[in-house]
């Protein structure tokens, strides 16, 4: 009952700490479990669903003509595989949603019912499973969800392939969508599209006659599925596959189910850890915060507890009845925090279906978000019982004689009053003499800095068009590019180039599928090697030379200097390391080569994509517009862009604003926790300097200044430390998508921008929580 | 008719609060003149609203009704950048604690308020804030903290302060009431001293040592005046029989 009576008249002297700690919570705890669950959902539900559609660990995209039936007796010998799957399909290179051209890459066609291969199809509204789907009927197709943010398709929009060319195709009508665990997302080039079992025959039949493999080829997807005792891991088992059978030569690409869920969840993944970080900085935050609001309260209670104190209630009694308080806060925060999560992560993944191609879960996932509140609330428990130690110093006697006063011993830090400039200099002496007081707001100041600093310098480097990003991805810098089999043409194109833009730089470019030590992986060949993006070592610059990604090089485990084995369509060379570069191509796992390494497998002469960097890139979309008007019939017309990357900017755009709430949030209860126990503490101060003729507004700027200053000082901290953390954080994480070398510049302008957002508010916040300032008046100087 | 030049004066002064559902009226319609040079004391027992008054003549605090005039304004009608001007160009304040800012150095209280005024340079208020700190004799305490000198140290460099921009009012509320008995004396005679070069005064007491500084004494009575006594310029020799003055007037008042 005694704890009751405290805890109410507590709370009620302190509703502005209680709300504030409380609103800290709130949106802590709904970050949080938001973005746990979106992340383990997200990761268990992909896996889930690959096995649901009969994805195997390893899955190869075999050619045309190959004997599936012996390649699998081949597979099956080795005994770490324990059951390999076909399933038929039909290649298509170009398609057109509602007249959008297809982009960056091809399309897989299934039928739809096929025994063993089984889909969820979305109801017309995205927001559920339908549980008896409609049979597809001739002429109809299933697409992915991510079709409608990519193309804004809709059902009865037109689904149509390329057969041969512009005059021989094969139209469909989208009857809806359907749940694509494997390619769905739009972060990925490759579509897979359901169709009728009838019009799959067709289909087949138009282009076994047509024969034109590389518009559109019969061929089938291979499931390996390792054996449960194996203990190889999927890459070593992609090495011994090629090593033991003819796969290699067989296949268009492979990847493994870690490879393909790292596709798939590329956005959630990055945005998910991005996000985890905010959450952890909030989480220092917010302790801070609370830490100072303990001390403040201890003090501003110190009379009272005094009282309590000599009237019987021990130090243990004070120090639970304040710890309980501000947990009753945090709890406050916590739960609404916590029921409201559900809702949060049900609209995110319903607002991110079109983007992810999946609705995934939006059950909370109870043991880990459990565990992380209950780490929290444990730590939080602990730091507050930590600070509420104070009260022990808290004597009857001294509560007596007024309490504990504010006693300023000089420090040898001090700073001189001008008259000039009286507030400021005032704020100044205020801050050195209370330094103590303002570290919270320093410490708020410097990690929000550091964090929006942090989320611009990844902003910078993915660039308003996403250049920083489609560069991480290409083998060498580039803009635009072109292929075609006519030299004729070829030289007209290069001439229509050079008539319209200036070009920086060109170079040619191919991208084969090779084997390197037995790996299975895409392998870049450049006209000009020194245009690859060496990250260490040197470029290849002889015919025996190559370079390897970060990625390949662990997963075969090589490193500069090293010889190793490339087969390419049935030759094997060998040739020495001498660099590792950035291509985040296939998740990483890559390597380069110059042509001249490539001519040496004697293969025949092929065209090869010609890449331009330009000197205005602004000159690249109307370039590639009108190349594509020209010639996009004979040739194809590439931009540096990709399916997924609106995604990354959208999301990335979308985070920036989000971000920016949050800190205003932050900062506005950070300052109003830590301005009105300061303002409580000077009230004294202030009704003197009332009293000699200072007026509330000059009061109010002399308080707000104080909080810019150190908001200013904790934005130069902030930049820092983000110039010095950002390229190594925010690499390793984007290691994990092949992403080796993250080097990020921030023009003065943004460096300056999130200082100047950030000190402003403060300013403006505290200004306003200095409101309070009008209400004191010389009177409380009286003694009657 | 004194004589004198009125500086200040209150018309049907009224401080009202509200208790149990009515009113108390702790100055019930006072009407005053203050007198420019005067050294004025207002005495009374205790709740006669001796401070109240004080407060409400320096626009401290707000009265219920009436007015307050400071050569011929009615500061009861000024804005608060008026009243905030007034304050630091016009009046001077000396309370019953000394009330100096606590992270500013003895001097820097003393400048600080003379930094203000916006009659004199940076330099000027420096040097005219370090005489008066001589003067009050705190000289070798000015860059000291107000938590790092005595009682009496704090108080003469509050005097210090409230004399700085040469104040054409200095109110005073018990400024000797957290005083020892040397202290006591010492602001006393600064006081009075000021008071000689023509300062006017209006000082709140209850102390008889006080009290016989004055040049004119107004005794109060549930808020409102009910005696007064002149008397001539302080002189020393003569503290004994102005004491014996005052306390057969207090006497008459039933004090």
């Amino acid at each position: 009952m005694k704890y009751l009576t405290l805890l109410r008249a507590n709370i009620k002297s302190q509703k502005g700490s209680f709300i504030g700690i409380g609103a800290l919570m709130f949106i802590i705890t709904i970050s949080l479990f938001a973005v746990l669950t979106i992340w383990k959902n997200a990761n268990d539900y992909e896996e889930q669903q690959l096995a649901y559609i009969g994805y195997g660990d390893i899955t190869c995209w075999l050619t045309y003509g190959v004997d599936a039936e012996e390649l699998t007796s081949q597979i099956m010998e080795i005994e770490d595989v324990d059951q390999v799957r076909e399933q038929a399909a039909v290649y298509i290179s170009k398609y057109y949603v509602n007249g959008h051209e297809g982009v960056n890459g091809m399309a897989q066609l299934f039928t739809y019912g096929e025994e063993g291969y089984d889909f969820h199809i979305y109801n017309q509204s995205l927001t559920g499973i339908e549980e008896e789907p409609e049979e597809l009927s001739e002429g109809e197709v299933y697409v992915s969800p991510a079709f409608c943010s990519l193309y804004d398709a809709r059902i009865g929009d037109e689904f149509l392939v390329e057969i041969t060319g512009e005059e021989d195709t094969a139209s469909y009508t989208i009857k809806g969508f359907f749940e694509d665990p494997a390619s769905g997302s739009s972060m990925m080039g490759i579509k897979t599209i359901l169709v009728n079992n009838v019009d799959a025959q067709k289909l087949k039949e138009r282009v076994e006659e047509a024969r034109q493999w590389d518009k559109a080829m019969n061929a089938s997807l291979l499931h390996i599925f390792r054996a449960e005792d194996s203990d190889l891991s999927l890459g070593k088992l992609q090495i011994l596959l090629g090593e033991r059978t003819d796969l290699t030569g067989c296949m268009e690409f492979c990847y493994s189910k870690v490879s393909i869920m790292g596709f798939m969840l590329v956005l959630q993944n990055i945005f998910a850890g991005f996000l985890l970080v905010f959450v952890v900085v909030l989480l220092v935050i917010t302790m801070v915060v609370t830490g100072h609001s303990i001390s403040s309260s201890i003090e501003q209670d110190y009379v009272n507890m005094g009282i309590l104190k000599a009237v019987g209630f021990t130090r243990a009694n004070l120090m639970w009845a304040q710890s309980l308080q501000y947990m009753l806060a945090v709890f406050c925060g916590v739960i609404p925090g916590a029921l409201l999560s559900g809702m949060l992560i049900r609209l995110f993944n319903r607002l991110t279906i079109t983007a992810t191609g999946m609705l995934m879960p939006s059950d909370l996932d109870l043991p880990i978000c459990g565990a992380a509140i209950g780490i929290i609330l444990v730590l939080l428990l602990g730091f507050i019982v930590a600070k509420t130690a104070g009260i022990g110093r808290v004597t009857p006697i001294r509560a007596i004689r007024g309490g504990a006063p504010d006693v300023y011993f000089k420090s040898r830090l001090t700073t001189r009053i001008y008259k000039k400039g009286l507030p400021f200099h005032l704020a100044l002496r205020a801050l050195v003499s209370g330094k103590k007081q303002y570290i919270s707001a320093g410490v708020v100041a410097v990690l929000l800095v550091f964090f929006i600093s942090l989320t611009a310098r990844i902003g910078s480097w993915l660039g308003p068009e996403g250049k920083g990003l489609m560069n991480s991805f290409a083998a060498g810098d580039y803009d635009m590019g072109f292929g075609c089999e006519d030299k004729e043409l070829e030289k007209e194109i290069q001439e229509t180039i050079n008539g319209n833009a200036r070009v920086a730089a060109s170079y040619e470019f191919k991208m084969e599928r090779a084997t390197i030590n037995g790996f299975e992986c895409p392998m870049n060949v450049m006209s000009k090697p020194e245009y690859f993006n060496v990250v260490e070592g040197r470029s290849c610059k002889y015919e025996n030379e190559l370079l390897v990604t970060d990625v390949i090089a662990s997963a075969i485990e090589v490193e500069i200097g090293d010889t190793v084995v490339v087969s390419y369509k049935g030759t094997d060379k060998e040739f020495i390391i001498t660099g590792i570069y950035q291509c985040a191509n296939d998740m990483g796992e890559n390597f380069g080569i110059s042509k001249e390494g490539w001519e040496g497998f004697g293969s025949e002469p092929v065209s090869f994509y010609h890449h331009y960097v330009l000197e205005e890139p602004s000159q690249t979309k109307p370039l590639v517009e009108l190349l594509r008007e020209k010639y996009g019939d004979r040739a194809d017309i590439d931009e540096n862009t990709w399916s997924g990357l609106e995604s990354i900017l959208t999301a990335m755009q979308a985070l920036e604003i989000f971000m920016y709430g949050i800190t205003a949030v932050f900062i506005l209860v950070a300052v109003y926790l830590t301005g009105s126990k300061i303002l409580y503490k000077e009230k004294h101060d202030m009704g003197i300097y009332r009293s000699l003729g200072f007026t509330a507004g000059k009061l109010r700027a002399c308080f707000a200044l104080r909080f810019f200053v150190v908001a200013v000082t904790g934005s130069v901290l902030g930049n820092i430390l983000s110039r010095l953390l950002t390229d190594p954080m925010a690499g390793a994480m984007l290691k994990m998508f092949g992403i080796s070398s993250f080097r990020s510049a921030l023009s003065p302008f943004s460096m300056i921008l999130s200082g100047v957002v950030v000190s402003g508010l403060f300013l403006i916040f505290s200004y306003g929580t200095a409101g309070k300032v009008k209400k004191v008046e010389p009177g409380i100087l009286i003694v009657e | 008719m004194t004589g004198k030049t009125i500086i200040m004066k209150a018309s049907d002064l009224c401080k009202s609060f509200a208790n149990n559902g009515g009113q108390n009226h702790v100055l019930d319609m006072i009407s005053l003149e203050i007198y420019e040079g005067d050294f004025t004391v207002i005495m009374g027992a205790s709740g006669a609203g001796k401070s109240t008054l004080l407060y409400a003549l320096s626009g401290m605090d707000q009265p219920t009704s009436g007015t307050v005039c400071y050569k011929e304004r009615e500061i009861s009608m000024l804005k608060e950048k008026e009243i905030a001007a007034l304050r630091a160009e016009e009046f001077g304040f000396v309370f019953q604690q000394a009330h100096l800012v606590s992270n500013l150095t003895l001097f820097e209280n003393v400048a600080v308020t003379g930094y203000l005024s916006k009659r004199r340079k940076e330099k000027e208020v420096k040097e005219r804030a370090k005489a008066l700190l001589e003067r009050m004799h705190v000289e070798k305490a000015m860059d000291r903290l107000p938590s790092q000198v005595s009682g009496g140290e704090a108080q003469r460099a509050a005097i210090a302060r409230a004399m700085i921009n040469e104040p054409g009012m200095l109110f005073a509320d018990e400024p000797t009431g957290a005083l020892n008995k040397r202290n006591t004396q010492e602001v006393l005679d600064l006081l009075t001293g000021l008071n000689e070069k023509g300062q006017s005064i209006l000082m709140v007491t209850h102390d008889m040592k006080a009290a016989v500084r004055a040049t004119r004494l107004l005794y109060l009575e549930d808020g409102r005046v009910v005696g007064e006594m002149a008397m001539p310029e302080w002189r020393k020799e003569e503290a004994r029989s102005r004491e014996k003055q005052v306390e057969a007037w207090l006497s008459s008042m039933e004090w």
